[in-house]
């Protein structure tokens, strides 16, 4: 009886291994999402956009803050948007799940054995990357940071190992946003009320805490004497949406409210449904609760950062670097842009041919051939 | 844990229940097959032999990932792991386990960093590492005030200690770090040519393994996990020992954070998120049972290396990091059931034998 069970046992773990081994394999050989592979016959010769010249074949390796959120997802789906309008890209993109900056650096030290000509690394946090930014320019022509700027604090970013910043200006856009939530919804500089700010990961510095910057910015500017509540909404989605929904039966008064990430619009959008809130709402990014809350009204304003257009810039970047052009130095900004129910749609476009969309943002960038970049101090600003 | 383990009689060790050693007048055979049946009762042989199956496999297919820099990079990830790990056996072999290290690790990666900006780095390094020991202690004292098992307590003191993390670095990172220390260089780089981390991960292994199996202290330990009330009965101070092992947990935690900010030379608010299940996990992939009353601290950086081993195979197969934890989960799965389904013969076959 004891030899029997343990030999199920044991015949159950091997099953389990071998399907383990099974799906790996069918992950790694059939169209994975982590490698895009140009399908260049040996002569072939058309590879798209150069009008008939044989394109040499690099590789670009990039590495993402996390992967399992609709930011890293469309940054992704630029970089695989490149690759395959290119032909002649080896990409390989990776990052963890969730954020884990050690995990991130590990995939990137492994990636940089590969022995790519070009790499691309959103360094997050900037302050546990100095070793892996150094060890990237130490063995790699050709590189950049985006997403995340290399350094924290403006004044420390002339001693960072990489000088080229593909990213947005998140405070002016936080601003922007907030701003034209307030004009829309027609608030009187007297406006005294209680606004809520959800700020997902509680940060001094980097990308959450420049939004944040830009909404204090924007109520300073034009409703200087509201209140504000500021709080931490979590990252993790159901956790976000928890948080909010504690946070606004707390303050049950509020009249505005916005958040620094996607999950905090999403939230936003279900809480208000459920229970039926009366407030004003502005949001960061286009998750499609959010669009859902521009048709409906729930929602006045959203931001929308140009996630697929910076994804497939950076990787282009790379690729013509590694093909001979010269990088820039500075900071190439690809910009974020601001809709309201009027946009509507525009927004479903962007949400189901990216390439279309942002035909006329590559065309500004790379018209007159590597875009050019602002003094990298300006992404600060 | 050690409150609802069904007392077991305090077992030799199963690889002491082999068939002795052959007589004198032994041909070469029957002395070939008393060493591979040795050989095969060693508790670290299947890990081992998974890594280096793991290893051959991934190497066969993408010969990049042999590569010296490579394999020590991987030895270096799974270095801060294993050490903590190390500490985690010794908790296992008493049916306990220390869910606070990752904030512990986290704890004195920052107050290390936030020190280091106003004395020297070595001794901000060697403070950060007895507040490891402190938080260790802390735990053990709750624990045996309250006379609850350690699972429970350190429930509350993960999220105390990571707490303690924003409010030190009030969610910023560390500034003002000397970088140009030579703390960094030595602790961060390597020597002769292989990483600093490297030689910590494996000098610590052979002292608490020497320590876990050898020593009065180490048979404590095991004897609590074999039998918690014959082990009082018999005049064990059961709390203190377990005092002291989580004591050294926390030290080892403070170790690996201090190690981790040597290399990394940084130290941010969200360091360490998920860190103590990547020690569990490794501790256990390693052949260190929850049953208690044994474990292997060679094991525990086997087990580390085996995570890492497979991360980087993810890598280099181009498989999507989403596949990361399922793999990793699935590793831990096979490696528990296997090691529960050896012990399990071998305990029968010590049955027929005797």
């Amino acid at each position: 009886m004891r030899n029997k069970r343990t030999n199920k046992g044991l015949l159950v773990l091997a099953a389990l291994a071998a399907l383990l081994l099974a799906l790996g394999l069918a992950a790694c050989g059939g169209d994975d999402d982590s490698s895009s592979s140009a399908e260049t016959a040996p002569e072939s010769t058309e590879t798209g956009g150069g009008g008939g010249e044989e394109k040499e074949q690099v590789s670009v390796a990039m590495v993402e803050i996390l992967t399992g959120v609709s930011f890293g997802q469309e940054i992704a789906e630029g970089m695989k948007g490149f690759a395959a309008e290119d032909g002649a890209v080896d990409l390989q993109v990776q990052g963890p799940p969730t954020v884990e900056p050690e995990v991130a650096q590990k995939m990137a030290a492994d990636l940089l054995a590969t022995g790519p000509d070009a790499m691309g690394v959103a360094p997050f946090p900037p302050e546990l990357w100095t070793r892996t930014m150094k060890n990237i320019t130490e063995q790699v022509d050709n590189y950049l940071v985006f997403n995340e700027r290399p350094s924290s604090l403006p004044e420390d970013v002339s001693a960072a190992a990489i000088q080229l910043f593909v990213g947005t200006d998140d405070k002016s856009e936080a601003r922007e946003m907030l701003e034209e939530t307030i004009k829309l919804a027609k608030l009187p500089k007297s406006f005294s009320g209680e606004i809520i700010l959800g700020q997902c990961v509680a940060q001094e510095a980097g990308v959450l805490a420049q939004r944040t910057e830009g909404f204090d910015e924007a109520i300073a500017a034009l409703i200087p004497n509201a209140k504000v509540e500021k709080f931490t909404s979590e990252v993790e989605p159901q956790k976000n949406t928890k948080a909010w929904t504690t946070e606004l039966a707390a303050h049950p008064n509020a009249e505005i409210a916005t958040g620094t990430c996607d999950q905090d619009g999403t939230s936003l959008y279900k809480v208000i449904q459920e229970k039926g809130y009366d407030l004003i709402v502005g949001a960061m990014e286009l998750p499609p609760e959010v669009i859902a809350g521009l048709k409906d009204g729930t929602i006045i304003a959203a931001m929308g950062t140009n996630w697929w257009l910076q994804g497939y810039t950076a990787t282009r970047m790379l690729a013509e670097a590694a093909r001979g052009e010269e990088l820039p130095e500075g900071w190439v900004n690809t910009g974020q842009q601001l809709f309201t129910k009027a946009d509507i749609a525009e927004v479903e476009e962007r949400a189901s041919d990216p390439a279309s969309f942002y035909a006329a943002g590559v065309e500004e960038l790379f018209g007159s051939g590597m875009p050019e970049a602002e003094p990298i101090e300006n992404a600060w600003k | 844990m050690s409150e609802t383990s069904t007392p077991q009689p305090a077992a030799a060790a199963p690889n002491q229940a082999a068939a002795p050693p052959p007589p004198s007048g032994a041909t070469f055979g029957d002395k070939a097959r008393e060493g591979i049946r040795r050989a095969f009762s060693i508790d670290e042989l299947g890990p081992l032999l998974a890594l280096i199956a793991l290893v051959v496999f991934i190497g066969g297919f993408h010969s990049d990932f042999l590569d010296k820099d490579v394999l020590l990079n991987t030895v270096r990830s799974a270095a801060f792991v294993a050490i903590v790990a190390y500490g985690m056996v010794y908790l296992l072999a008493m049916t306990e386990i220390d869910l606070s290290v990752g904030g512990i690790y986290a704890l004195c990666i920052m107050l290390a960093a936030k020190w280091m900006s106003s004395i020297d780095p070595w001794v901000a390094a060697l403070l950060a590492i007895c507040v490891g020991v402190a938080l260790g202690a802390v735990n053990g004292i709750l624990c045996n005030l309250f006379k609850i098992p350690v699972i429970i307590i350190t429930l509350g003191t993960l999220s105390m200690f990571r707490g303690l993390v924003q409010i030190v670095s009030d969610g910023k990172p560390a500034t003002g770090i000397p970088l140009d220390s030579s703390f960094f260089e030595k602790l961060g780089g390597e020597i002769a040519g292989v990483p600093a981390a490297a030689w910590v991960v494996v000098v610590l292994g052979v002292v608490l393994t020497f320590v876990f199996k050898k020593t009065r202290f180490g048979a404590m330990v095991r004897a609590v996990g074999s039998n918690h009330q014959a082990a009082e009965f018999s005049g064990i101070p059961v709390l203190r020992i377990r005092l002291y092992a989580l004591m050294l947990v926390g030290g080892l935690a403070g170790l690996a954070g201090v190690l981790s900010l040597a290399y990394f030379q940084g130290a941010d608010p969200t360091v360490g998120a998920g860190f103590e299940l990547q020690v569990i996990a490794a501790a256990i992939i390693g052949g260190t049972a929850v049953s208690g009353g044994t474990g292997t601290v060679p094991g525990a950086l086997i087990g580390a290396l085996i995570v890492a081993v497979i991360n980087s195979g993810l890598i280099f197969f181009s498989i999507d990091s989403n596949w990361t934890n399922f793999v990793t989960g699935a590793v831990i799965v096979i490696a528990v059931g296997s090691d529960a389904l050896v012990r399990r013969r071998r305990a029968a076959r010590a049955l027929q034998g005797t």
